[in-house]
């Protein structure tokens, strides 16, 4: 039997929301919580939303209690705890949604969407392994943590109306450099919409020989700064119009 | 830029980890303070960076500065205050 837990997520500095989660469903980062903000303050009024990666569904539920949804939302994960905790929270807080198990963009051939909002981020394999954020949830993203996250952008654009916007994470524990060139390969304009810095977390200060070597390899991108290394996430926005 | 005193310090500290004015102390440590984790931490140093031109980012010796003292040491020594 699924065990679930719950937990609260700060939707702004006011609200917190209850979410549910169980084993093998991705938990709301930071970058999660960057890539909302940088949303919301691009939105400006309800629009079809394809939540893609959803986890929890913690990404379109918040821009939904924003306002910023034209129901319903649409959401997808490949882990099925995820889509089946994504069902729970939604309905927990009235919000009228399709969640659809399946691969990337998979469970949405043929449909179109005026935002999609990926919080599929793909970091470098081996980091991955001993990070935090992927316990139990597969992260198969390559070497050089681009794989998935290439493969995202280069089929967005199909999924995509007219004016639809995409918004993606990139981190860099990844080849950012890779990603950001298949981003400019598939889309007119690409904006940064956010930009946050992280130091790095316990568990991966214990690897730091594998992280200069995956930094030396060009795999990762890490800056030495106030005596400490510290990683980035950057959230874009990309369309074509 | 005239020299910075402890309690601009002190103020900087406070606003970087979004709590209410006067709640850091000189003697706080940074387990007590509300807000004050690895995140937290950056923040400060962000700040302080800002404040202080680009000057902060080379103290090596502030990535371990868990107590306002130790920020404050790290900061007279580079005769930031």
């Amino acid at each position: 039997m699924t065990q679930h837990t719950e937990f609260n997520f700060p939707l702004n500095s006011e609200r917190e929301i209850t979410l549910t989660s169980a084993p093998g469903a991705f938990m709301p980062t930071g970058t999660t919580k960057l890539l909302i903000d940088a949303v919301q303050r691009k939105i400006v009024k309800p629009v079809s939303l394809l939540d893609l990666g959803c986890g929890t569904g913690v990404v379109g539920l918040a821009l939904h209690l924003h306002g910023l949804v034209k129901s319903p939302l649409y959401a997808s994960d490949l882990s099925e705890p995820g889509v089946s905790c994504s069902k729970i929270n939604l309905k927990r807080y009235e919000c009228v949604s399709e969640v659809r198990n399946g691969s990337l963009f998979e469970p949405w051939l043929g449909n179109k969407f005026d935002v999609i909002v990926d919080d599929i981020s793909g970091i470098a394999q081996e980091v991955a392994a001993v990070s935090p954020w992927f316990q139990g949830v597969p992260c198969k993203s390559g070497k050089d943590g681009t794989s998935l996250v290439a493969d995202i952008i280069r089929q967005a654009p199909q999924y995509l109306t007219k004016q639809g916007q995409f918004f993606f994470p990139l981190i860099s524990l990844s080849n950012v450099d890779i990603l950001l060139n298949t981003a400019k390969e598939n889309f007119n304009t690409i904006e940064m919409v956010a930009r946050q810095e992280w130091p790095l977390p316990d568990e991966l200060k214990q690897h730091m020989s594998l992280l200069e070597r995956l930094s030396d390899e060009g795999c990762i991108k890490l800056k030495k700064k106030f005596g400490m290394f510290l990683w980035y996430t950057e959230i874009y926005c990309a369309y074509n119009v | 830029m005239s020299k910075m005193t402890e309690n601009d310090v002190l103020q900087i500290l406070e606003h970087a980890l979004e709590i209410t004015s006067g709640s850091i102390g000189p003697d706080a440590l940074a387990e007590n303070v509300l807000n004050w984790d690895s995140m937290g931490h950056l923040s400060i140093l962000v700040a302080l960076d800002k404040m202080f031109e680009g000057k902060v980012a080379e103290i090596s010796e502030i990535a371990e500065a868990n107590s306002v003292q130790k920020i404050f040491a790290a900061l007279r020594q580079y005769s930031l205050i």
